[in-house]
């Protein structure tokens, strides 16, 4: 992970939310699926050309008592698993 | 071990938590615990599991029924070891519970786990023309007087069901590849993040329709497409499709394979292919090179209902179709498939011989109530002019039109859905003319399809399904174990 990168939904995934506790998303090239709980969706969602640091602190808006080292922990772990997963795409800022 | 020195691995009876819900994600079962906000990803095997967990199994029972549904090199104290482990996790994780003595009446099997948001995936009829005229084609009827829908509405209908994340499209006709917008309509389902199959009578199919096929992502997206061939030359395969039909089917089940394409093969058993069983079988997997095809019989549904004299398999026919099928398998491994049909009814009708010497009911289907239909748990069919309808076999039981009613609400408030989801608490004993059959305990009814296009009523048997009408008709169930 370069620490510029910006994240964004692969276009091909659909995200099925079952709320309140999380979603599906299903990557239809691959055939392949991850189930999501509330956080990870919530993720999911701020995906949109933002990078960990970014989607860190609007979640810290988001939620009350989280730790800031935890959370950015949580997002990055997420975030790279799915980068690796090819579900989230990974570019540098223009 | 846990519990002190008494207490061994053996000791409880497991019972599956009944506030979980569990539903099918594509090749995962979720497992969610509503009290918790717990889920829980587990594949099909910890699924099998967990589905035995019934309040009267102990960890051996739930060994012996891995056992009889998974072939293992594992050794079985190796397997208990292992479901030991995973039953652990599970009760730590509020999924399970265990007691010291058995529930005094053990749960059903969970059978077709509900995606209760909306369904993952839909048979479509794109076209109710068709270039040929099949003398079983269950959707015949369905053609006259229905117009299809134009390309606009499809196109607004996939919109809709990528706002639902459908997954998967199966797209049918009538004849597919007649419809000259057919690319735009895939594309289109592509765009909505969906995968999709194709099913084909193989004649429309040429080198340009290939050179369509493997453009872009099509061949990504694509999971499968099925060509019909019923017979091993054109004398028997043009019998009930048609004439010239044989040849080009055949060209383009090569030209796909060639391609790598991921093509497959459904052979309809009927009264004039039942002799020519092994000969198709070797054309398609010797000669061709398939790894199997499917099977299925002519059904006395649309045109297969008018041409039911002259098509549909007698009762000696079927001894014959269940006798070669069951030998084809033993030949050819994995090869040959079936969902409905001689094979699958032999499959079942053999499962419930078994379980009426040994008292102990299979573990793979319910047996007992009315629970065979299961499609209605995971998809929703639309034929060509838009009607919305459960299955494509209920082509009559209208649920609104696409684009009029939202799908969402259709799968969730539908009362004929809600009834269809209903009929796997029906006991047997309820059903119109089951009632003192010996096999009640064992039987599931069937598919409905047949009898509903026939009465208008949901909850019957299907005659093809009834083993005390086999019974009468034939005289009981070849013992073909042994055979080759
Ligand atoms: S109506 Fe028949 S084919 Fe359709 S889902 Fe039910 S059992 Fe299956
Ligand atoms: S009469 Fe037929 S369908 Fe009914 S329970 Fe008996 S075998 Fe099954």
């Amino acid at each position: 992970m370069n620490r510029q990168s910006i994240y964004d939904q692969n276009p091909d995934v659909s995200c099925r939310p079952e709320e309140p506790e999380g979603g599906i998303l299903y990557n239809p090239t691959e055939d392949t699926i991850e189930l999501v709980n509330f956080t990870g969706l919530t993720i999911w969602r701020l995906l949109d050309g933002k990078s960990i640091p970014e989607i860190v602190s609007e979640m810290l808006g988001m939620f009350d008592g989280i730790s800031e080292d935890a959370l950015k922990e949580d997002v990055t772990e997420f975030i790279l698993h799915l980068v690796d997963k090819r579900f989230i795409k990974e570019r540098e800022p223009a | 071990m846990k519990g002190g020195d008494i207490l061994t691995d053996n000791s409880f009876y497991w019972t599956r938590n009944a506030d979980i819900s569990s539903s099918r994600q594509g090749e995962y079962f979720r497992l969610y615990n509503p009290d918790t906000g717990r889920e829980k990803a587990i594949n099909e095997s910890g699924y099998a599991v967990w589905n035995a967990m019934n309040g009267q199994t102990r960890l051996e029972d739930i060994v012996a029924v891995l056992a009889g549904i998974y072939e293992t090199d594992v050794s079985r104290d190796q397997l208990m070891a292992d479901i030991n482990e995973f039953s652990e996790e599970l009760l730590a994780e509020g999924f399970i519970c265990r007691d010291l003595f058995p529930s005094s009446m053990p749960l059903v099997p969970e059978i077709s786990p509900w995606n209760h948001e909306s369904p993952m995936m839909f048979d479509l009829s794109l076209t109710g023309r068709c270039n040929l005229k099949c003398a079983y084609c269950f959707y015949a009827d369905e053609m006259v007087g229905r117009t299809d829908l134009p390309l606009e509405s499809w196109l607004q209908f996939f919109r809709e069901l990528k706002a639902l994340a459908v997954r998967h499209v199966t797209l049918s006709g009538g004849e597919v590849f007649i419809r000259s917008d057919l690319w735009q309509l895939i594309d289109a389902i592509i765009e909505a993040r969906m995968r999709y199959s194709i099913l084909s009578n193989g004649t429309l199919i040429t080198e340009k329709t290939l050179e369509q096929v493997v453009s872009g992502k099509r061949p990504y997206r694509m999971d499968s497409i099925q060509i019909s061939i019923d017979g091993s030359c054109s004398e028997i395969h043009d019998k009930s499709r048609g004439r010239g039909s044989f040849s080009k089917a055949l060209r383009s089940l090569k030209m796909l394979k060639e391609a790598g394409l991921p093509v497959v093969v459904r052979v309809t058993v009927n009264r004039h292919n039942v002799d020519d069983l092994e000969n198709t079988a070797r054309l398609l997997i010797e000669e061709i090179g398939l790894s199997g095809f499917g099977t299925n019989d002519a059904m006395p549904m649309g045109a297969g209902c008018a041409h039911q004299g002259s098509i549909t398999l007698t009762p000696d026919q079927r001894i014959k179709a269940m006798r070669t099928l069951v030998m084809l398998e033993k030949r050819y491994p994995g090869g040959i498939s079936a969902l409905a049909g001689s094979l699958a009814e032999w499959h079942m009708f053999r499962d419930m011989e078994k379980a009426k010497a040994s008292g102990h009911k299979s573990e793979r289907w319910r047996m007992g109530t009315l629970s065979s239909c299961g499609c209605m748990f995971q998809k929703l069919a639309v034929h060509h002019d838009g009607m919305i309808a459960p299955c494509n076999m209920l082509a009559d039981a209208s649920l609104g039109y696409i684009n009029e009613t939202l799908i969402k609400d259709v799968w969730q408030n539908h009362p004929l859905l809600k009834e269809m989801r209903n009929r796997a608490t029906i006991p047997m004993s309820d059903v119109s003319g089951c009632r003192d059959c010996e096999w009640i305990p064992y039987c599931n009814g069937g598919c409905p399809g047949v009898e509903y296009t026939r009465t208008g009523q949901m909850n019957r048997a299907n005659p093809d399904s009834c083993y005390r009408m086999f019974i009468e008709q034939t005289g009981g169930l070849p013992d073909i174990s042994g055979e080759e």
